[in-house]
């Protein structure tokens, strides 16, 4: 049992990995913009309230729906094809940038004052005193939980199978649809996921260590 | 000659008036006290010198250009600013803190900032702390990182902002032999203080500052102010 399908979960693993990263790099790049134009000092009227706008509404909708809009109703307003897996990261990332913009924004209004102001003093515009100054610091403090919403998103992309994407959560619904042994597939995928997101919690320590 | 002028300043905090009509001088190669009680202004002064506050109604100029008025480089290469808090970049190495602001605003190359911060690192005595970062460092230290880093800019006027409130009495000592080496190669210092032992040991010239306003420039009752 375990030798004809453990082959088939890991390799279907695979494509959660692959989902869970790009929806990550989508996250962590959307969460950063958003993020920094949403905090204290460099709000701007109007775009602020349009970014607390879209925080609010992924927050406060499920993230299956976003999906099925996504996926379904996106491609129909646009008249463009989507493929499951560009759905499945893009939903993925469009929600992960919520949070993490607003893990981000806290973070960067954490950064004393007196950095900006030294900053100022020592000639730097806002775009060197964000890049050299305030962002290295405020990724910093954050970083945990920008490993944790990596976490977060590998158990999340268990959603995709709704939509057809061949990940771990799909391939294993499908070994115990044609085997019916639920018990030992579910289990071993649980595993599955158990072991990836023990890693990432292992190298965001070991990263936590380092800097 | 005058390095840098003021004349009639006001600044106002929402309704409350912080600086109401401030004129003053501060000459090149001297040094000159703001002292005053907590809220006296001082701070809010050095802060509109350094442009760190720019909402000001009056003009400030330096060798006869309003500061509003300066680039950034030249600004910086006119008056460096030490915070009460020192503020140097804790992610950074003592010597990245030197060198970095050279290189992104001044255009110097990795060598010549290199060798600008060595040089000011040296002269400060504390070249042997180049590989530590901010949190590794004592009090007085960090303050002379921080002087060395505004003096790397080649800033010609230092305003220190109560730079002895984080320092202990030998710091202190070091600190005023470093102004007097500062001043020995030229450079301009103001200095917003509290501490009137610190002022009475350095002072030259300065004004009393009192509700936001200047009410006694260089006379008695500065004397006697430093007295108490």
């Amino acid at each position: 049992m375990i030798d004809s399908v453990l082959p088939l979960l890991l390799k279907a693993s695979l494509i959660t990995l692959e989902a869970s990263a790009l929806g990550a790099i989508f996250g962590i790049l959307g969460g950063l913009l958003l993020g920094v134009f949403n905090s204290q000092r460099l709000r701007q009227p109007g775009i602020a309230q349009l970014i607390d706008l879209y925080v609010a509404v992924i927050r406060g909708t499920p993230i299956f729906v976003q999906l099925l809009i996504v996926y379904f109703a996106l491609p129909e307003l646009l008249q463009v094809d989507i493929p499951p897996l560009a759905a499945g990261v893009t939903a993925l990332g469009l929600n992960s940038s919520a949070y993490l913009s607003e893990i981000i924004r806290g973070s960067i209004n954490a950064i004393p004052v007196g950095q900006w102001e030294a900053a100022e003093t020592l000639g730097y515009n806002r775009t060197q005193t964000l890049q050299h100054i305030i962002l290295p610091q405020a990724i910093k403090n954050a970083l945990p939980a920008i490993t944790n919403e990596f976490s977060t998103l590998i158990k999340e992309s268990s959603i995709l199978l709704f939509i057809g994407v061949p990940e771990l959560m799909k391939a294993s619904r499908d070994i115990v649809a044609r085997e019916l042994r639920p018990m030992e597939v579910y289990g071993m995928t649980a595993l599955i996921y158990l072991t990836m997101t023990t890693v990432v919690a292992m190298f965001t320590k070991q990263l936590e260590r380092k800097i | 000659m005058n390095l840098i002028t003021g004349k009639n300043i006001y600044l106002k905090y929402q309704s409350n008036l912080a600086l109401s009509d401030i004129s003053f001088e501060i000459p090149k190669g001297r040094v000159t006290l703001f002292l005053g009680k907590s809220g006296s202004g001082k701070t809010s002064l050095l802060r509109c010198i350094a442009n760190l506050n720019s909402s000001y109604a009056g003009e400030i100029c330096f060798e006869e250009k309003p500061i509003k008025l300066l680039s950034r480089p030249d600004r910086v290469r006119a008056i460096g600013f030490v915070a009460q808090q020192f503020n140097l970049f804790p992610h950074m190495t003592v010597l990245q803190n030197c060198m970095q602001p050279q290189r992104l605003v001044l255009g110097r190359s990795f060598e010549e900032a290199e060798q600008k911060a060595q040089e000011l690192l040296n002269a400060l005595e504390i070249a042997h702390l180049g590989s530590r970062k901010p949190h590794e460092l004592s009090g007085g230290q960090t303050q002379r990182v921080a002087i060395a880093r505004a003096l790397c800019m080649d800033a010609q006027a230092l305003l220190l902002d109560e730079p002895t409130s984080a320092l202990d009495p030998e710091s202190t000592g070091k600190l005023r032999d470093i102004l007097k080496l500062l001043l020995q190669k030229g450079v301009s210092i103001a200095i917003s203080t509290h501490d009137m032992s610190f002022a009475r040991s350095i002072f030259d010239r300065g004004y009393f500052m009192e509700s936001g306003k200047i009410i006694e420039e260089s006379g008695s009752r500065i004397q006697q102010y430093m007295q108490h």
